[in-house]
């Protein structure tokens, strides 16, 4: 026969039986093996008549063929015509790789009432054909290997049922940064309930700290207060502040969540007039104003602040009940305590953010000490130069409210640094370093702008561009991590040490004001939070994503998503998109009303079993945990098929179906028979 | 009913223990033959095999067998090859009675328990056992490893040994009458629950590794990642797999037959490799007569070089140790069960069991009576110091990382 | 360049020894077969040899499968799983390695050389990842022979 004749046949309407489905006999296996030439992709190299005749030589083999083109309907009628003719309840194809054309012939079997997981692929064309193709003898050799490997697996294999699990459609928000209001809006947009929860007692997160945003120096209020406003009077919605995760249960498309909602002593009613806090005698440094200026024990963060409501901080409160007084439509009330709320959802998005690096664990650097106020953070200058600040947007020096005339920034504090135990590149900091001396350069042309870098990392658009702008403007960039900061005991002056590594000269440059780039750190509490959601987190802090580059997205646990920079340092942009992906992927399977699972899960036989916990130890998605009646489950929604609990088992009570010891041992045997058998 | 004991090769503490049977069978009915290659041949119905056996030792077990209605394997020697199989680590060629003859009837221990064998012997129903953890009171954590630990230092009595960093593979064994467990000692395995048991706890413990740094390395071609060959962690925190997790399974373990040369003799060359923390439990083990003297020789040769002082609460229970096992050995002359059993709950009592799990270097591990102050004989956590140790009946080396490279034990 | 540089080398290493015939590799799921069916779409090529089995992660494979692969008669054992930090089921990839790390040091204390069991990354975009793999587990394995001879042919 010729190849174009088979095209021909291939492509001639067949006759269906409106239902195919046969009876399956299953008292015996009954296997039908089928080689494919795969035109002269297989056939050139491969001897496959004498692979089918060899076929039919081995144990439970009741159909052995071999033909042309196996995808191709003439080639899947061969497989359904076995079935029903010879009453085959096991197919093995040898032809191409899984991924090509497993799925075709598992769903062909599946048309004739046969579980589609009774259906093994042999691959002699990838792993044979085409890589043997001059060594035609023992590439048919090989070829008859795998044959008798896919026919021993197909021997043991069982049937994998798919359940449908109903998700419950609604999504946890955890954390109301640009991430999490990001996701929550996104996910509202397609008709998901979603419960967001701050532990602040405001939204917005780092970005509303923000004086600009590069590359365009933008105003990041203006950029958020839409998102924040627009999650705030979202009818799906519902917005929790001051609240911390409890408790999470569940798994994909059905998480029991409990949420503890601290008091904020303030009502509903609070119309946001500020007379409590205008009456209120004490004062702390603002937390949100990076301590760059007041305020009172009962406060809003700032103006614009969303819920537009006051809050009380029990811990500063003197309790002289002035604010209760004053409160003109009584909202104050020092009674309220914390409550319980529970939430059912289908997924979760993590959107827990970052935290500045602090860096005064860099000794020489002096941060936070007496003498060195002039030594502050990018965030820090950040919230000096905001519109709203207390110097009235202008760059005044903590120490003495002078305007600085010489400004040094040091790079990679706290970033690229083995010694606080950081080694990766937060990636933003070179950029808003750039944009900060940027603009005082812009504010003030006669002061010194000094970059101390490692190197200079802005990649992408616009920020080649805007990195050049800043050294046109007169920035001084020296390459070089500063060693110390020095203060002149007589005159108080700073100064900071730094080789500069290109000239190989050391400088000692003179400062008024220094300014750390500080990196992104995971954010403070993330360890109990991971824990209470079961996903694992990266040895740098942040939490993990499933896999780096095609679901990150994704946690280590089905169902929960990570969004923006608590999988990892991110700019703006980034973080963005990355939580518009994570609402997608959260959206997906409440959108579409349940989750469609293979149960390809391990089994546990619990007569072997010691309750050890292994197999707990080593599952990642968490899928695994101890009963009441301390004997590990498995649970078949959150398991992910990867097999990892099967070595973790001391006794072998853990078997993945269809990847049991017994059936690996089965293939295994095919594969390597030919040497000498040492020991049992 | 007749019942013949044959003791083969290597230590006697199995063949020893089979006195008990006294207590409940007639003591005519049963026949003690240390010397398998010499006794009268008649009809046997029980053949119980103690001791580590070799192929050599076929025609003769095929002999037994052939006038035999039943033949027991008893102890670990004649079952998965016991301690002596280490030394296939040196191309011994230790191997179970199963190997040799056809379908013995097995019963594992290193002591095998006497009362299993009793209750083989008269057909009684075996008595079901737990897996050891179930009777164990430590839980595991479910935590990955940080780093595996030679010696236990923690107070801890709560987590598993192995969440604690220390081998212990009471996952793959039934409870026993020996109980290392209970003296600070993990268990080694002695009595597996299932086949092939050191493979999986090698599998076990590897994942249970997980945390600690594994050296990788780019491969030569195609620029790939692959595991590095040079030690790393991984490989330095276990300096001897096969002592900890094959020590009495390694001729059943499926490995291959070891190539490292013999020494001369099976027993040096099951020493050699093995951890110095070890050795106590081993020659406690194995020593058969002289087992105390030999393991407290070792355990104060060590002393003595390293000046580890000990006190005299610890001097005292040492003497008496000694002196039981000098009337241990008349009562095994003898064949006096009642005496038997009456010094070995002594023994029992101050060494923890017939295992001397209790012994160390530098004291004891758990308190011996209720009402003693521990601190007086505690274990002392031990400096490893590489070295000549000699005291003219037992000479030893240890190399960098605690382990035996030569030894040399002149009979007391 | 660098592809006609391991071919030439192979080729030497395969002409010093012939006493293998089967050498069981456990390719994962994702990476392991993708570099492996890239391979083949790309037409390389490499020992006849490979015999290579599905696993959904290397995490899954564990000591008992590598003594069974050599106890009937394999010459040697690899796995090849993702790259390091890419592993599709977070760490799979990281404890193969440590089991396969204590798999070698086992096999040096038996007197064996360590080369008979392997671990290796690959990218599934990349076929001369895997076939860069199947060559240096030839390589190794025919160190391994010339140090003392095939497994089997010791019992």
């Amino acid at each position: 026969m010729t190849i174009e004749k088979e095209k021909i046949d291939s492509q001639s309407p067949q006759i269906q039986d409106e239902e195919e489905k046969v009876e399956i006999n299953d008292d015996e296996e009954r296997i039908g093996v089928f080689v494919c030439h795969c035109g002269h992709n297989i056939a050139g190299t491969v001897d496959v008549s004498s692979v089918a005749d060899y076929a039919s030589t081995l144990p439970n083999v009741v159909e052995a063929k071999h033909y042309m083109f196996m995808c191709s309907k003439p080639g899947v009628q061969l497989l359904k015509d076995s079935i029903k003719e010879k009453g085959v309840n096991r197919t093995v194809v040898a032809s191409c790789s899984k991924n090509q054309h497993g799925r075709t012939f598992a769903r062909t079997i599946e048309e004739m009432g046969l579980n589609k997981h009774r259906h093994q692929q042999v691959n002699i064309r990838e792993f044979n054909s085409w890589v043997h193709q001059k060594q035609k003898e023992k590439a048919t050799q090989k070829a008859k290997k795998l044959v008798e490997a896919g026919v021993n697996r197909a021997r043991k294999l069982e049937d994998v049922i798919t359940k449908k699990i109903p998700t419950t459609k609604s999504a946890l928000v955890i954390g109301a940064g640009i991430a999490g209001l990001r996701a929550a809006y996104d996910l509202a947009e397609l008709g998901i309930k979603v419960y967001l929860i701050e532990k602040k007692s405001t939204i917005g997160g780092h970005m509303t700290q923000l004086n600009k945003t590069f590359p365009t120096n933008e105003c990041p209020q203006c950029s958020i207060s839409p998102l924040t406003n627009g999650v705030a009077n979202h009818p799906l919605i519902e917005l929790y502040t001051l609240a911390k995760i409890k408790k999470v249960e569940g798994t994909m498309g059905n998480f029991e969540v409990e949420v503890e909602l601290k008091p904020r002593y303030v009502k509903d009613n609070c119309t946001s007039c500020g007379e409590c806090s205008e009456n209120c005698p004490v004062e702390v440094p603002s937390e949100w104003d990076s301590g760059m200026s007041m305020r009172n024990a009962i406060y809003k963060a700032y103006p614009q602040a969303i819920p537009a409501m006051y809050v009380r901080d029990k811990k500063t409160c003197i309790e002289c009940n002035t604010c209760i007084n004053v409160c003109p439509v009584q909202a104050v009330d020092f009674s309220m305590e914390s409550e319980t709320k529970s939430f059912n959802v289908g997924s979760i998005v993590v959107a827990a953010g970052y935290d500045e690096y602090n860096p005064s664990e860099i000794e020489p650097y002096h941060y936070g000490q007496e003498g060195y106020e002039d030594v502050i953070t990018q965030l820090q200058l950040e919230r000096i130069l905001a519109p709203t600040s207390l110097t009235d947007s202008q760059v005044l020096r903590p120490s003495d409210g002078k305007i600085p005339r010489k400004v040094v920034m040091i790079q990679c504090v706290g970033s690229r640094n083995e010694q606080v135990g950081n080694k990766y590149c937060t990636g933003v900091c070179c950029k808003f370093a750039t944009k900060n001396a940027g603009i005082i350069k812009d504010m003030y042309p006669n002061t010194d702008v000094t970059i101390c870098y490692i190197d200079m990392r802005t990649p992408g658009l616009n920020f080649e561009e805007y990195y050049k702008e800043a050294q046109e403007k007169g920035i001084r960039f020296i390459r070089g991590r500063p060693s110390e900061i020095i203060k002149d005991p007589i005159s108080g002056e700073l100064s900071v040490v730094v080789e500069d590594t290109l000239t190989q000269t050391p400088l000692r440059l003179d400062a008024d004001l220094i300014v750390l780039s500080a990196a992104m750190v995971a954010p403070t509490g993330i360890g109990p939070l991971g824990s209470k959601l079961h996903v694992l987190r990266s040895k740098e802090g942040f939490l993990k994503e499933f896999h780096i580059k095609m679901n990150p997205t994704q946690s280590s646990k089905g169902g929960i998503y990570l969004a923006g920079t608590i999988q990892g340092p991110k700019d703006i942009s980034e973080t963005v998109a990355h939580a518009g992906n994570a609402a997608a992927l959260a959206a997906a399977p409440l959108v579409k009303g349940y989750i469609e699972k293979e149960m390809l899960i391990p089994t546990i036989n619990y007569e072997l079993c010691v309750d050890c916990g292994m197999c707990k130890t080593a599952c990642n998605p968490a899928a695994i945990d101890f009963n009441d009646d301390g004997r590990p489950v498995v649970n078949e929604v959150a398991c992910r098929s990867c097999g990892m609990c099967m070595p973790a088992c001391p006794t072998g009570a853990i078997q993945l179906l269809n990847f049991s010891d017994d059936q690996l041992l089965d293939e295994i045997v095919a594969l390597s028979k030919g040497g000498v058998i040492c020991n049992e | 009913m007749n019942v013949k004991i044959f003791q083969f090769n290597g230590c006697h503490k199995c063949f020893n223990e089979t006195i008990l049977l006294q207590k409940d069978l007639k003591k005519s009915d049963i026949e003690y033959i240390e010397n398998p290659y010499d006794w009268e041949l008649e009809e046997i119905n029980v053949a119980v095999i103690t001791g580590y056996l070799l192929p050599t030792d076929q025609e003769v077990l095929k002999k037994i067998q052939s006038i035999s209605d039943r033949v027991i394997a008893y102890g670990s020697c004649p079952t998965t090859g016991g301690l002596y199989g280490l030394a296939n680590q040196h191309g011994h060629e230790v191997t179970p009675l199963r190997n040799l003859i056809g379908n013995p009837q097995e019963l594992h221990g290193c002591l095998a328990e006497i009362e299993e064998l009793s209750s083989l012997i008269q057909n009684n129903d075996p008595k079901a056992l737990k897996n050891l953890c179930q009777v164990c009171k430590r839980r595991s954590t479910c935590e990955f490893l940080e780093k595996v630990h030679r010696q236990l230092e923690t107070e801890d009595e709560e987590t598993c040994f192995n969440d604690l960093g220390f081998l212990c593979s009471g996952y793959i064994a039934k409870e026993c009458k020996e109980r290392c467990i209970d003296y600070k000692t993990p268990c080694r395995g002695c009595k597996p629950s299932i086949t092939r048991p050191g493979i999986r706890m090698l599998g076990m413990f590897g994942t249970l590794m997980g945390n600690i740094e594994v050296a990788t390395e780019a491969s030569k071609y195609g620029a790939t990642d692959k595991l590095a060959d040079e030690e790393d962690d991984v490989t330095d925190s276990l300096p001897d797999i096969v002592g900890n997790f094959f020590r009495f399974s390694l001729p059943t373990s499926g490995l291959p037959k070891g190539r490292i040369p013999s020494q001369g003799n099976i027993l040096k060359d099951l020493f050699i490799g093995r951890m110095i923390e070890e050795i106590p439990l081993i020659l406690g083990l194995l020593g058969g007569a002289h087992s105390i003297t030999k393991t407290l020789n070792f355990i104060e040769t060590y002393e003595k070089e390293n000046n580890i002082t000990i006190t005299e609460k610890i001097r005292i229970y040492r003497d008496e140790l000694k002196e039981l096992e000098g009337e241990l050995q008349k009562a095994v002359e003898r064949k006096d069960p009642l005496k038997y059993e009456e010094i070995t709950t002594k023994i029992r009592e101050i060494a923890g069991n017939m295992n001397l799990s209790n012994l160390f270097f530098g004291g004891f591990k758990t308190p011996i009576r209720d009402d003693d102050e521990f601190d007086e004989y505690r274990t002392h956590t031990f400096e490893i110091v590489e070295g000549s140790y000699k005291n003219g009946v037992l000479n030893f080396d240890l190399d960098t990382e605690g382990r035996i490279i030569d030894i040399e034990m002149k009979e007391v | 360049m660098k592809l006609s540089h391991y071919q030439k080398e192979v080729s030497s290493a395969m002409s010093e020894c012939d006493e293998y015939e089967n050498v069981v590799v456990f390719m994962c799921n994702e990476c392991g077969q993708g570099s492996a069916n890239t391979a083949g779409v790309a037409r390389m090529s490499y020992d006849p040899a490979m015999r290579i089995v599905r696993v959904q992660c290397t995490g899954q494979v564990g000591p008992i499968q590598i003594m069974d692969a050599l106890n009937s008669g394999a010459d040697a054992v690899a796995c090849v799983g993702c790259c390091l930090g890419a592993c599709h089921f977070f760490n799979g990839n990281v404890i193969s390695m440590h089991r396969i790390k204590i798999m070698k040091k086992l096999f040096k204390e038996l007197g064996y050389s360590d080369q008979f069991v392997n671990q290796y990354t690959s990218r599934a975009a990349e076929g001369e990842t895997a076939v860069g793999d199947f060559d240096d587990i030839i390589e190794r394995l025919c160190s391994a022979i010339q140090e003392g001879g095939t497994i089997q042919n010791e019992c």
